[in-house]
Formats: C-alpha cells, sequence, structure tokens
C-alpha cells in the first residue's frame, strides 16, 4: 500500500469511527447485554423490539400499589416525560426524545436492578432488559 | 523538483496518518470513558451527589429539617424507600449519609427548630411527620391529600413553595 493510499484509509477510518462513535455507547450496553443472553440460552439470536414493548406495557402484578407497571411512572408512551410519585419529572425513555438514554452501562443497570425489583418483583433476565432497550431505541 | 514534491507528498501522509492515529486514540479513550459512566474526570461533590441520586425521584429536601438519626435510618432502609428500591453503592451512599448527617438538624448546621416537639429518641422517616412541620400545615394533614392532581403529595414541597426547588 503506498503512502497516501494509507493516509486515505486512516482519514477514512476517522470518519468511520466518528459515525460510529455516536451510537457506541448504546450498543455497547446492548452488547454487554447480548453476550450474558447467549450465557443464558445458547440459542439466543437477537433481542426483540416488540417482546420490548410487551414487557414495557405489562402489569405483573408484583409491585407495590401505585408502581404496577414501567407505566405508572413513565406513562403508556415512552415519547412522553414521565414523573416520580413524589412528583419529578422524568426524562422521556424513548431514545429519540432522550438519545442519552441506555448509553452508560453503570446507570443503566443501577435503574434495571431498583425498577424490575420493585415493578416484577424480581431481576430481569439479560434478554428482557436488551428487549426493552432495543424497544426505546426504536422509539 | 520532482524529489522535493515527493518528499512534501510523504510528509502531508504520514502527518495525515500520524493526526488520524491520534484521534483514533483520544475517541476511543473517551468512548471507554462514556461507557464506563466516567465522562466527567473530576470526581462529584457530596452535593452533587445528592442532587443526582436523591434528586433523580423526589425533591432534595433540606437536611437541616431531620435530625441525624433519622437521616442514618433513612440511609439503612434504601432497599425499602417508601415502597420503592432505592439502594446505592456502598461508597456513594456512605458519602451521602456523611453529608446528611453532619448537616442534620441536631448539628450546628442544622435548623434547631425542626427538634422541637420530638424525644430523644423520636426518629421521623419523612419531614411531614416532625411536630414542627405539622403544626405549620394543618391544611396538608386532611385526609385526600396526595391522592388529587393538584399538589399530588405532602411530599411535593415545591408545588406551593416556588423557588424552593424549580416546581416540575
Amino acid at each position: 500500500m503506498s503512502l497516501s493510499r494509507a493516509a486515505l484509509v486512516s482519514v477514512a477510518l476517522v470518519f468511520g469511527c466518528g459515525i460510529a462513535m455516536a451510537t457506541s455507547g448504546r450498543l455497547g450496553v446492548l452488547d454487554h447485554y447480548a453476550a450474558l443472553a447467549r450465557q443464558e440460552n445458547p440459542q439466543f439470536q437477537e433481542f426483540s423490539a416488540a417482546q420490548g414493548r410487551a414487557f414495557f406495557l405489562a402489569s405483573p402484578g408484583a409491585g407495590e400499589a401505585g408502581i404496577a407497571s414501567c407505566t405508572s411512572c413513565h406513562t403508556n408512551d415512552p415519547h412522553n416525560q414521565g414523573r416520580t410519585r413524589a412528583g419529578k419529572l422524568l426524562d422521556p425513555m424513548a431514545v429519540s426524545r432522550t438519545p442519552t438514554r441506555f448509553t452508560d452501562l453503570e446507570k443503566v443497570e443501577k435503574w434495571f436492578s431498583r425498577n424490575c425489583q420493585t415493578v416484577y418483583g424480581r431481576p430481569c433476565t439479560a434478554v428482557e432488559k436488551g428487549n426493552f432497550i432495543s424497544y426505546m431505541a426504536s422509539q | 523538483m520532482m524529489g522535493g514534491l515527493r518528499n512534501s507528498g510523504m510528509r502531508i501522509s504520514i502527518a495525515l496518518i500520524v493526526i488520524s492515529v491520534s484521534i483514533m486514540v483520544l475517541a476511543l479513550q473517551r468512548s471507554n470513558q462514556v461507557y464506563a459512566g466516567q465522562s466527567s474526570p473530576e470526581p462529584a461533590s457530596a452535593v452533587q451527589l445528592v442532587n443526582s441520586e436523591c434528586g433523580a425521584c423526589h425533591m432534595v429536601y433540606p437536611p437541616q429539617f431531620l435530625p441525624a438519626r433519622s437521616w442514618r435510618a433513612i440511609m439503612a432502609g434504601l432497599n425499602k424507600h417508601f415502597g420503592e428500591i432505592a439502594s446505592l453503592d456502598a461508597a456513594t451512599a456512605r458519602r451521602i449519609e456523611d453529608f446528611l448527617m453532619s448537616n442534620a438538624a441536631d448539628t450546628v448546621n442544622g435548623e434547631a427548630e425542626f427538634l422541637r416537639g420530638l424525644g430523644p429518641t423520636d426518629t421521623p422517616l419523612r419531614i411531614t411527620d416532625t411536630p414542627l412541620w405539622r403544626a405549620i400545615h394543618p391544611k396538608l394533614l386532611r385526609s385526600g391529600v396526595g391522592t388529587g392532581p393538584g399538589i399530588r403529595s405532602a411530599a411535593n414541597c415545591m408545588s406551593c413553595h416556588k423557588g424552593t426547588e424549580e416546581d416540575d
């Protein structure tokens, strides 16, 4: 490869990386859950936004009064702002409305670990988490 | 002449490669920081932690309004915090607890009047359970408060106290 071609390739790589980085946080989080999902089930193939939507809308009956579902605070439409029981506004869950959603694994894990227990009475599986994020990323 | 051109072309190419690689290395470092949740290189102060962790769900209540023993009890029960799970990692919880207890009503930083009517071992878990708050807010003690679309909850101070914290 000539030196000038190497230079062109390098510049192209930088542009490519720039585009990739815009989503690398969320893709990294999804990759993390996909790896765990394959550990849970070697047949796992891909996350389902449709199942994520159903999971978001469900009222599994394990939650406290007033927090029976994700939608109790986040509303039925993830494009809407939500509100906690104590009155604080929550940024929309839909990634189109809040692009920073699901880009920080530590924060994502903190909230899944709390809210899965609160609403579902148990930890969520990696597949459930990945489905949920896939749904919100599609909104 | 030709040799000079080729040399300058080579120099430009090498410079482009060096610049490109530098940008990629910097970008990768940055993306790793974001991924690890450490986009800010400065460690958060205790006040920032209180604002971000407590304030994620509710108004940041002034630590001056409850005695230190109340804050200790509240922080010991975050796994069941008024019906919700608000657990924190141990290091964050300790820093928040230190801040709350060192600014509590019964410290030099506190509001001593919030101790009025409290026995030495009374440990209210809600500011709305302190005798002072209840004496000041008799209308909010009526049943039904907290269920309507208006102030929603007696814990929603900013509904009436504009400027206490942004009414959101």
